[in-house]
């Protein structure tokens, strides 16, 4: 018996050792049921909260790839929005189905970044950082997810200015969208946050909190893209039309990215205005 | 215990580096150093084989649980520090063991460092290749995914050795 002892003692931990492998063997083999069930949502309650700190780090080097990733998504999206396209419905078959419509691409879009941007002078503009090299040209609407942002005026080989709508010269043709009326939108005060709606005539009803959205009469933006909304209304005694105040949907202190909307007819059009012009 | 709270303390660090940041190094699909091994290799021999043998498995398993892997790294971990006697022994000549095995830079020269860690990080990373593939007609494949990542593990662990305990006699 006390030979037994001494042999336990001596190889106690040898017995040990078998015994904590036999316990790991245990758990790899997870088809234990209960236990293992147990053991692993316990342990999950106290690493899960570990592993979503450690993962808020981890994520930090990870944004700008994934905003790659959003961006060319949202351009995939945005490519594949209705006013894109022109739809003709040229046969009565088609008459009752929207999917059988024969549409035709009228605009292709790609996104850049802001380089410089001011908010605060009379005449303000952006640069961005896609020029001629991008297939950038004048005249190509920019946009921000949120609306309108201006019109690209020059280009140089890498880089291209962009008259903002916080400029006397931008004028955007739009429409008050329930009442349908066209006019033009024009920024006056030195606020970057609102802008003017003017040629309403004073007899339509227009209340506060209407959008205003592009009208796509002008064949730099597409149709229906939000340009702000209606904050202040009240005749003009000088003339017949309304003065309406839009707050812009826009937040213009803060850009980073921009899409780029280029007409795919434009020159075709163009050149059918300067023909009507001449004559 | 001093000296406990020396090793409490670099169980806590590298426990949490490997949580942090070693368990997303993840290259090429099978690379995944496995540094918290440093604390079980500087774990003095001295203390009594069944609490190595405790202390290996709760290492094993906390790194397990953050793994979702409940088993393999406790089995390995478990495994490498019940075979560590017998390599501390053939690298000594089979000798019988000097009383203090402290396998740090100043203490014993650089080639047996070198050829203890690899050894150890290998059976560990043997042990956890086989268990987590379990098909032995894979064998190529676990023998070449343990080897690399031995070197691997071993390389940051030499580093780290170097780096933090180079100038203690």
């Amino acid at each position: 018996m006390n030979r037994l002892r001494e042999l336990i003692k001596r190889y106690f931990h040898l017995l040990f050792f078998v015994l904590l492998l036999v316990f790991s063997i245990m758990l790899i083999y997870k088809n234990s049921n209960y236990q293992h069930f147990a053991i692993s949502t316990s342990m999950q309650r106290i690493t899960g909260p570990i592993q979503k700190f450690g993962n808020f780090f981890y994520r930090q080097f990870h944004f700008p790839r994934e905003n790659a990733y959003l961006m060319e998504q949202n351009i995939e999206l945005l490519r594949e929005r209705e006013n894109m396209f022109i739809f003709s419905n040229d046969s009565v078959q088609s008459f009752y189905s929207v999917a059988d419509r024969n549409k035709r691409r009228m605009y292709a879009i790609t996104n850049a970044h802001i380089v410089f941007n001011t908010t605060n002078k009379t005449f303000n503009y952006i640069i961005i950082d896609k020029g001629k090299l991008d297939g950038i040209v004048p005249d190509m609407a920019v946009l921000s997810p949120n609306g309108v942002v201006g019109v690209v005026s020059d280009v140089s080989r890498n880089y291209s200015t962009v008259i903002s709508l916080l400029n006397p010269n931008s004028r955007i043709s739009a429409k008050i969208i329930p009442i349908n009326q066209i006019g033009t939108v024009m920024w006056l005060d030195n606020d970057p946050t609102i802008a003017h709606l003017t040629d309403i005539p004073q007899h339509l009803m227009v209340s506060v909190g209407d959008s205003v959205v592009t009208s796509g009469y002008s064949y730099v933006f597409p149709k229906d893209i939000l340009i702000g909304t209606v904050i202040e209304k009240f005749d003009n005694p000088n003339n017949t039309f309304l003065t309406i105040t839009i707050k812009l949907a826009t937040n213009f202190r803060n850009l980073n990215n921009v899409y780029l909307v280029s007409n795919l007819y434009k020159s075709e059009l163009d050149s059918l205005q300067s023909k009507f012009r001449n004559e | 215990m001093n000296k406990f709270f020396t090793n409490l303390s670099r169980f806590i660090i590298l426990i949490l580096l490997q949580v942090f940041v070693f368990n997303y190094v993840q290259w090429f699909g099978f690379m995944n150093p496995f540094v918290y091994l440093l604390f079980l290799i500087l774990l003095p021999a001295e203390i009594p084989k069944t609490f190595q043998y405790i202390i290996a498995f709760i290492a094993g398993f906390i790194v397990d649980a953050f793994l979702r892997t409940y088993g393999i790294q406790s089995f390995a971990c478990v495994f490498a520090i019940y075979l560590r006697p017998y390599i501390i022994l053939i690298l000594n000549g089979l000798k019988p063991l000097d009383a203090g095995v402290r396998p740090l830079p100043g203490v014993k020269p650089f080639n047996w460092i070198l050829v203890y860690t690899l050894l150890f990080v290998f059976v560990h990373q043997i042990t956890v290749t086989i268990l987590e593939t379990f098909q032995w007609a894979q064998w190529l494949r676990i023998f070449w995914t343990s080897l690399v990542n031995t070197l691997f593990t071993s390389f940051i662990i030499l580093c780290l050795e170097y780096i933090f305990y180079s100038d203690r006699k």
